[in-house]
């Protein structure tokens, strides 16, 4: 166990147990997964995706791209990186992509067959044949862990915040920085992804205004946590930058105890980017072994965490990072063999280190090999003097610092390169982002110390005056490494295999493949190589990416240019982005007052749009649906049905103008309309096809009341309030919706006159009481208006009741009815009785092109009226005439045959003349009334086809039919008049 | 997730907004005087600009007012319209 | 474990829609004997009632329970003959009280709209948790009450429980 007796913020009084791979190991409070492993000498964790060679940890943060593992133990996660999770008691976790061990892995047979898996390989190796042959195969080897089958146990919740600012990141500069805004009085928000603030600092010693940085910076946290203005997350890492200054933002492990995530939409005035850098490898064959490093995260493992990967120490590098750690691993007991520097000359403190610390260092020199294949022996390396050896167990590598610009390209900021620190650092501004520090390119702590000092200037052009209280003063610094890179790129046909991007497993060589191939622009060389893709996103890979192809393309890097960088900065679990809309959440569900009553009462449910449930139908014991369905419609067509109408939208249309725009916007008149009456009215798109049909009202002289159906209802009410408020804003109308306020339930049937005399009412149902009368009045003292309107072809009343009172009356009605048997009819039932009837529906019949006169409803379109929405474009298709498909009715000579909803129309034998597809099935049924099946549909010139043969094509069954008139049962309405 | 200025409400979401297209996009006074070409025009196309479009935003979940605005469809940079000029 | 705040279903109140230009609004402050609200998410609180300001022709009346009919009456007769559209809409929506130190914590997850900007007794109208909401703001940070439409009341209520962190 290679752990330090002293030191970390490990808390040696508290060990955690826990089993990784099925092996059970041991570490400590304060430890995360990578550390406890490194701890325990564990150096595979898992498997690359391509190749299967075995890996082990390279970094220290969210970058690592080989530390993928499935969380077992907390619900089954995959993909989490080992670096960032906690360690926890009775922790289960496995590596992902290898099978069946992380130690032996069948599938590394790839990596022998490596010459068979170059760039492209699946696009130029599949192109012949059948995909779904091959797939087969790739899918089971494709994918990085393993998706969980149980339901997440993890709660999970989202939330807006707004702020004036927002720091994303705690160390060092973000903390000066909301230091400075908060003095300011502005609110400001600060998140930060690790467990305390302190960023890199929480890794390496460093001196602040005398103190010790972590020191410094916990106390400023403190402080600024306590103030008014000042919101502060730590765990959270900010995943995306959208638009209008929106940051989402991941709180891991909130305090709230029973949430494992919150989800954070944060809209800011300013955003603030202080995330820091990521450190880069460098290129050389064999840079993905276990026990080759990072050099910076090496020594953050053993400051942080006490955790020591190695004896026997090789250092590569191209920059001064390396030089400051040297200390740092000679104290926790590794031996340095040397540091192998690419550059061919060192600085004076950096050969001071080196000498302090007794290193050898070798200039000018690269290393050409890495011995062992699961654990590192030894490195081979050239210098001016030729090739040589050294043995060793750990290679500590570093290639310079990547600042982290995605943020700020998300934000539509654009990235340029800087030569002088070799990276990717932000150019041109989009939006409210500013960088600051190292991910500024600012590699310096003093000079992104004077940044973040001199943040209220950048954001918002306010000079710091020189009264100002300590929080403006700049920080001073002591005890820094001045930072000092020289890019050298590997030579050209390197041997064996050298890593650009270590998760996708593309090499240098995949990299000179494409642009050999004439892949040019970095985009391209991206997809083709798969380079910078998956959990990683590029993180530590892109800039050697974009180096190799500047080289090969023998362009400026700049010019180059990098890939676009997208959300998600780090990958974001399913349920996060979900919330709360799950289980019985996950429609914004509406009910009626009837809603818990038919469901008590057996109703089967069915969406019925809107986020409404209505009742299906309402099976008895040992019923099928057919059953059900025919002794519900046999009721309303002998004795007495029920059903609850209130999800169809009702709206009040008040002013002096109603009656005019309600001419305008059906198809018919509505100023002779008299008080007290109801008209039906069809309502059309401006392209003169089917929108919406329902019954208004005459309420008083300017009082309408308008109903439509519950699927339509929002567009309906967004079409009026548009041609009130932005086309006919003259004409004075109010348009109020009152849907949910009223309860309609619709009692219909030859019975249903004689119901409602059973109650005590003030309301007349003589034969005054006319078909599409209403009257207001009291049933059993509960107000109501009565309508006399039917959807079912028989006599039927509608009774509106305020909510309040609906369930009451509703079982009041239930009551009363039972003599005369009536009975709860469900929407299925409903849409026998329509099609029974012939009732356009259009939902059903409209199919975009249908238009009135298709669907046989001429009679309704008062073409004399000025102007009605729709006419300008009905006139176009009366002028242009021709072949259109019109509603029909179609009669199957099978009589019990069963039709789907949208079977094809074709023409019968007999008319091969007519070719192909005529028309489609719109709705049918098996009629109880008629007891046979039968169809509406829309036919290619249908209205002259009466008594035609065509065929009902579906997808199971086809069959003759004939073609009629498309109402079936009582076509003169006398029963719903009577 | 754009922020929307509402003339009434202020700053709000643009999930509580529907966007209605292109405002210059006025239904004919007289539509039957409109040829074919004009009323087909009228009824299915955008100028689509890249750059500042005026447009029709309808805030449905707030004060449910109809009001314009000027949006970047590049940068997405919105300028309220006066209601004075409409 | 869960959020400290009672949630509860508002019952006695009745609610009067109110739309009209300005030359009706004195009629009606007339009836009422109060000044009407004109600025956006503004309200006047009185014993008797509340009128609150939801766009620049529209308002609400709230009142007790058993004040519907006669406030009701005494609005429709002030602007008789007028274009003004007086309805009653106390069935139309379904009121909350959200009460207690994290009221926010809450509402946070319902209201995108900016909650700082609301001080105590104002009101608005926004998209909350995908069916949209009028709020009052009684006390601001700790008393809110909340109206939605009355369909959405069963699906609210149970929104609101998970959103206090209780299970369903």
């Amino acid at each position: 166990m290679t752990r330090l007796a002293n030191g970390g913020v490990i808390d040696r009084q508290r060990p955690l147990h826990f089993t990784f791979n099925g092996k059970r190991y041991q570490g400590y409070e304060g430890d995360t997964l990578a550390s406890a492993l490194m701890a325990n000498d564990v150096l595979i964790v898992g498997r690359s995706f391509k190749y299967h060679r075995p890996r082990g940890i390279l970094t220290c943060g969210p970058e690592e791209p080989n530390a993928l593992v499935q969380l077992v133990s907390d619900g089954d996660q995959p993909n989490l990186r080992a670096t960032e999770v906690p360690l926890r008691e009775g922790l289960e976790a496995r590596s992902v992509n290898c099978w069946p061990s992380a130690k032996f892995d069948l599938r590394a047979i790839n990596s022998f067959l490596a010459p068979l898996f170059p760039a492209g390989f699946y696009y130029k190796t599949f192109m012949a044949g059948r995909w779904d042959f091959y797939s087969r195969f790739i899918r089971q080897a494709a994918g990085l862990g393993r998706s969980p089958k149980e339901r997440d146990p993890g709660r999970y919740e989202r939330v807006n915040h707004h702020t004036d600012v927002l720091v994303v990141g705690a160390g060092p500069t973000g903390v000066q920085a909301a230091k400075v805004l908060a003095e300011s009085g502005r609110d400001v928000m600060v998140i930060d992804m690790q467990a305390s603030p302190g960023g890199h600092l929480l890794f390496h010693s460093c001196q602040i205004d005398s103190q010790p940085g972590v020191e410094w910076v916990s106390q400023a946290a403190v402080e600024l946590r306590d103030r008014k203005n000042v919101t502060w997350l730590q765990n959270t890492t900010a995943t995306g930058y959208y638009d209008h200054n929106m940051v989402i933002a991941v709180e891991h492990e909130p305090a709230e105890s029973w949430l494992r995530e919150r989800l954070w939409h944060i809209r800011a005035k300013k955003v603030v980017i202080a995330t820091g850098a990521v450190e880069r490898p460098l290129i050389f064959p064999g840079n993905d072994r276990p026990g080759v490093m990072l050099a910076d995260a090496v020594a953050r493992y053993i400051q942080r965490f006490a955790a020591v990967p190695g004896k026997s120490v090789v250092i590569y590098t191209n920059n001064s990072t390396a030089y400051a750690h040297l200390e740092t691993f000679k104290a926790a007991g590794i031996e340095i063999q040397g540091v192998l520097d690419l550059r061919e000359s060192l600085s004076e403190t950096e050969l001071g280190l080196a000498s302090k610390s007794k290193v050898p260092v070798v200039v000018n020199s690269r290393i050409t090999g890495v011995q062992g294949r699961s654990a590192v022996k030894g490195v081979t390396y050239q210098d001016e003097s030729g090739i040589k050896t050294l043995s060793c167990d750990l290679v500590c590598h570093s290639g310079g610092w990547n600042p982290l610009i995605h943020l700020y390209s998300h934000a539509g900021g654009r990235s340029r390169f800087d030569q002088e620190s070799a990276a990717f650092v932000p150019g041109e501004r989009a939006q409210g982002a500013y960088s600051i520090g190292g991910a500024n390119g600012t590699f310096s702590l003093g000079q992104g110390l004077k940044e973040a000092s001199e943040i209220a200037n950048l954001l918002f052009g306010e000079k710091s005056d020189d009264s100002a209280s300590s929080a403006l003063a700049v920080p001073v610094t002591e005890g820094e490494v001045s930072y000092r890179i020289d890019e050298i790129w590997p030579e050209k046909g390197l041997k064996g295999k050298a890593f650009v991007d270590f998760q996708n497993d593309v090499t240098t060589a995949d990299i000179s493949l494409a642009v050999r191939e004439n892949f040019r622009s970095i985009e391209h060389v991206k997809r083709y190589t798969t380079a910078g893709m998956a959990v990683d996103q590029g993180k530590i890979g892109n800039p050697n990416v974009i180096g190799l192809v500047s080289r090969e393309l023998d362009q400026e890097q700049t010019s180059v240019g990098t890939t676009t960088f997208r959300p998600p900065f780090a990958p974001v679990s399913f349920g996060v982005i979900g919330g709360n809309e799950r289980g019985l959440l996950i429609i914004p569900a509406r009910t009626t007052p009837m809603t818990d009553w038919n469901i008590a009462n057996g109703a089967a449910m069915d969406e019925a749009g809107a986020n409404f449930r209505r009742p299906f139908f309402f099976p008895r014991a040992g019923e099928s649906m057919e059953d059900a369905v025919a002794r519900e419609a046999t009721a309303v067509r002998t004795s007495c049905g029920i059903y609850d109408g209130t999800p169809l939208g009702t709206f009040e249309l008040h002013g002096p103008d109603t009656a005019e725009l309600l001419n305008r916007l059906y198809t018919n008149r509505f100023d002779n309309l008299p008080v007290g009456r109801g008209r039906f009215g069809l309502m059309l798109r401006e392209d003169g096809r089917l929108f919406d049909d329902g019954v208004t009202f005459r309420v008083d002289e300017t009082r309408y009341l308008m109903s439509c159906g519950t699927g339509a209802a929002g567009a309906v009410y967004a079409h009026i309030d548009r041609l009130l408020q932005t086309e006919w804003i003259d004409l004075k109308v109010y348009l109020v919706n009152v849907s949910a306020a009223w309860a309609t339930m619709c009692v219909c049937g030859p019975m249903a006159r004689k119901v409602l005399d059973k109650l005590e009412s003030d309301i007349a149902l003589d034969p005054s009481f006319r078909f599409l009368d209403f009257r207001d009045g009291t049933l059993e003292g509960i107000p109501v208006r009565l309508a006399r309107v039917s959807y079912t072809g028989e006599l039927s009343f509608e009774v509106n009741v305020a909510r309040r009172s609906a369930l009451k009356l509703w079982t009041i009605l239930i009551d009363a009815g039972k003599e005369f048997g009536i009975t709860p009819v469900g929407s299925e039932t409903s849409g026998v009785l329509r099609i029974e009837k012939g009732f356009i529906s259009p939902g059903h019949e409209g199919d975009n092109i249908t238009n009135p006169f298709d669907a046989g409803m001429g009679w309704i379109v008062d073409m004399t009226k000025p102007d009605f929405i729709g006419k300008r474009s009905l006139l176009r298709d009366m002028r242009l005439g021709g072949e259109r498909q019109h509603v029909v009715g179609l009669l199957p000579d099978d009589e019990r045959a069963a039709v789907a909803d949208g079977s094809a129309l074709l023409p019968a034998q007999q008319e091969l003349s007519r070719s192909g597809f005529q028309g489609h099935v719109t709705a049918a049924c098996f009629s109880p009334t008629l007891k046979r099946t039968i169809a509406l549909g829309l036919l290619k010139d249908g209205q002259s086809r009466h008594g035609e043969k065509v065929i009902i094509s579906g997808l199971e069954n086809s069959c003759p039919a004939t073609v009629s008139a498309p109402v079936f049962y009582d076509p003169k309405g006398e029963r719903m008049r009577g | 997730m754009l922020e929307i200025p509402c003339p009434w409400c202020g700053p709000r979401n643009e999930s509580e907004f529907v966007c209605a297209g292109e405002a210059d996009r006025k239904r004919p006074s007289d539509p039957e005087a409109e040829t074919e070409e004009a009323w087909a025009d009228y009824l299915f196309n955008s100028t689509n600009p890249k750059g500042v479009v005026r447009e029709w935003w309808w805030h449905v979940s707030g004060c449910t007012r109809w009001f314009q605005i000027d949006r970047d469809t590049v940068t997405h940079e919105i300028t309220p319209v006066e209601e004075s000029s409409k | 474990m869960s959020y400290q705040v009672e949630v509860s279903s508002l019952a006695d109140y009745a609610l009067i829609n109110l739309r009209g230009e300005a030359q009706v609004i004195t009629n009606w402050e007339a009836a009422l004997d109060v000044v009407f609200p004109k600025a956006p998410h503004t309200a006047v609180i009185n014993e008797a009632f509340s009128v609150l300001s939801l766009a620049s022709d529209h308002w609400w009346v709230r009142t007790a329970l058993k004040s519907e009919d006669e406030v009701f009456r005494r609005l429709s007769q002030a602007v008789s003959g007028e274009h003004a559209a007086v309805t009653v809409v106390t069935d139309h929506f379904q009121g909350f009280s959200i009460k207690g130190p994290d009221a926010v914590a809450v509402l946070r997850q319902g209201f995108s709209l900016d909650l700082r900007l609301l001080d105590s007794g104002q009101c608005t109208r926004g998209g909350f948790a995908r069916c949209g909401a009028t709020l009052q703001v009684v006390e601001s940070g700790t008393d809110y009450e909340l109206f939605v439409e009355s369909s959405y009341s069963k699906y609210v209520e149970c929104w609101l429980k998970v959103a206090q962190g209780d299970t369903v």
